[in-house]
């Protein structure tokens, strides 16, 4: 079973690539990635089984907090208890690599980051996962993903999402409990936490399991996703031109009672 | 002798130099109730001037064909002693032909007259030492006293700007990294972005620069924060056309936008902003008034960090204008203020 990866970064184009990087291991997914301290501890202090993570990616300096090392204040409160993760530390020096070893941090990474050296951090962090009785259980653990409404964290399955939308700053998460941000572009999206969705747009991933209807308005093509019903409560995704041939035989393989123009 | 002759101050302090030795001679005797032998006294005169110059010219000569310390020093011993000996010798010989008095017949064998006259030699020698090198010696080293205060002054006003901190360099370098995929022409724009910053805080020449080119400068590190802190940053400017050509010293203000970004701005868990002004203060002289402001949380200015950048600014400011310039730092109902005041320069 893949490690599970919370990232805790602020600055967003280093927690894409981060994300990106961990993904591309093919030993972790990345179930969580917060720009910030507050929602971090949010994540941290679930009940275990509710949000399992195995291993969670801290950067020393948080914007939004009061100290310049927030990110090991975090550490230093969850480190002790039993049910907290792994951690490993990403910043830009080794000038707290002394302290991140007192308290435990099992790896530290310096940015900007490589392929190569991520994939070394996973390696050691499953080789001491193995050595350690398991944090969580395959069963308990469901696969939710972490996105927010302003500063309350919300704790979607992935069998709930609809779709991601690109957003001016990052990215939406849509579903029936309604529309959240969710701190990653749309792209670091696909290559993660929406590998299994559908690019149907330049700015939509959708969830095919969704898609309640395909219309063709001349050469517009849309999707209406969202639950059987009332249509108002569904979402209207557009297709690109280019990829409409792509979506249309995707949702076929997928469903039956669309017919092929 | 010909380049001795072309130093006035040399020469004076050569004929000051030489009265010496029959002063103080003379003054003994007078001490002792003998009257003054006028020969006595002038042939000292005469055979301490001529000793000071054959030295000087020595001197001169043996550095123009650069010779080493030591060998000048023996070279001029030489001279003292041989030269003082054969005064004596010249003393002695006048004494017995001319009856002059000008050496004590009491001593007058050969062997203390030479003795004497290698003494007065190197009496001479110190004499000279005092009268041509020590002034030169002295000029010298206040000089170079001088050079190195410079020195350490440029040193230090270097060492002061570089300041582009490295933890700057590394996290941007980390959001090209991430920028790639995602946004290559973006990434490119930062690279170039960068590489000016680095540029021009390493390598520039001049102390000072125009506003114009300041804020040139730190609108490119803001954009640079503002793309890493994407729709958490903004920033204002506000630069009054008449300050653009004033001369501030180059990067004074770079440390205090990164601390209200740092320090203000970004603790703010919804994003903040950052102004920046310039305007003239009127007044005779007028002066120029740079502010940088944040809305960051910063109640209290003593209990806020960054106290480093600061630190800069004031030691800077303290270097280059030696109190014609203030700094101050204000806090007023969620805004914080760093405040310069500088002496209006084009």
């Amino acid at each position: 079973m893949k490690l599970r990866a919370l990232v805790v970064e602020d600055e967003w184009a280093t927690r894409n690539y981060l994300v990106e990087l961990i993904h591309k291991s093919r030993a972790a997914e990345v179930i969580g990635a917060v720009s910030n301290a507050d929602a971090a501890r949010q994540i941290l202090e679930r009940p275990p089984g509710e949000m399992a993570i195995d291993v969670a990616f801290v950067d020393v300096q948080l914007v939004g907090s009061k100290r310049d090392d927030e990110g090991l204040e975090l550490i230093r409160a969850h480190a002790k208890q039993t049910t907290a993760p792994m951690f490993v530390l990403a910043t830009a020096f080794r000038e707290h690599a002394l302290e991140a070893f007192d308290l435990g941090v099992v790896d530290y990474l310096l940015k900007p980051f490589t392929e190569e050296r991520v994939a070394q951090c996973i390696e050691r962090l499953r080789v001491r996962r193995a050595a350690q009785a398991p944090t969580h259980s395959e069963a308990s653990a469901t696969r939710r993903i972490v996105a927010r409404r302003k500063r309350a964290l919300v704790f979607l399955r992935m069998e709930e999402v609809w779709a991601f939308e690109a957003a001016e700053r990052l990215a939406y998460v849509h579903s029936a409990r309604g529309r959240f941000d969710v701190d990653l572009t749309l792209s670091a999206v696909e290559t993660s936490i929406g590998c299994s969705m559908l690019r149907v747009h330049r700015n939509w991933l959708v969830n095919v399991d969704h898609v309640r209807e395909l219309e063709g308005h001349g050469s517009e093509t849309e999707l209406l996703v969202g639950p059987p019903g009332d249509p108002i409560d569904g979402l209207r995704v557009p297709v690109a031109r280019e990829r409409a041939q792509t979506v249309r035989e995707a949702l076929l393989g997928n469903s039956t009672g669309i017919r092929p123009r | 002798m010909v380049v001795l002759l072309r130093d006035t101050r040399r020469v004076q302090a050569l004929l000051v130099a030489s009265l010496v030795p029959s002063a103080i001679d003379a003054s003994r005797e007078l001490a002792r109730g003998n009257h003054l032998e006028p020969a006595d006294v002038g042939f000292s005169v005469i055979g301490t001037l001529f000793l000071l110059v054959l030295l000087t010219t020595a001197f001169d000569s043996s550095m123009k064909r650069k010779l080493d310390s030591a060998r000048i020093f023996a070279l001029l011993i030489a001279i003292a002693i041989v030269l003082g000996a054969t005064e004596g010798l010249v003393a002695l010989a006048i004494a017995t032909k001319f009856d002059l008095p000008i050496v004590s017949p009491a001593h007058a064998t050969v062997a203390t007259v030479l003795r004497m006259g290698a003494v007065n030699g190197l009496l001479g020698l110190g004499l000279w030492a005092m009268a041509v090198v020590f002034p030169f010696a002295v000029r010298d080293s206040k000089a170079r006293a001088a050079e190195a205060e410079q020195l350490r002054t440029a040193a230090e006003l270097a060492h002061l700007r570089a300041n582009v901190h490295p933890h700057f360099i590394f996290n941007t370098l980390s959001t090209v990294a991430g920028l790639i995929g995602e946004n290559p022409d973006e990434a490119r724009r930062l690279i170039g972005a960068l590489g000016d910053l680095l540029r021009d805080s390493l390598g520039g020449t001049d102390e000072m620069q125009t506003i114009e080119g300041e804020v040139s400068w730190l609108k490119r590190y803001a954009g640079i924060l503002e793309t890493r802190h994407r729709g958490m940053l903004t920033f204002q400017w506000d630069i009054a056309d008449i300050t653009r050509t004033v001369l501030i010293p180059r990067l004074l203000l770079q440390p205090l936008l990164e601390n209200a970004v740092k320090h203000g701005a970004l603790r703010c868990a919804e994003g903040g902003m950052v102004a920046v002004r310039t305007m003239l203060e009127p007044g005779t002289p007028p002066r120029v008034r740079c502010v940088v402001e944040d809305n960051g949380p910063g109640a209290s200015p003593a209990r806020r960090p960054g106290a480093r950048g600061i630190e800069l600014v004031t030691r800077r400011l303290t270097l280059k204008y030696a109190g014609a310039a203030t700094f101050r730092l204000e806090s007023t109902n969620g805004q914080t203020r760093s405040i310069v005041e500088l002496p209006m320069e084009i």
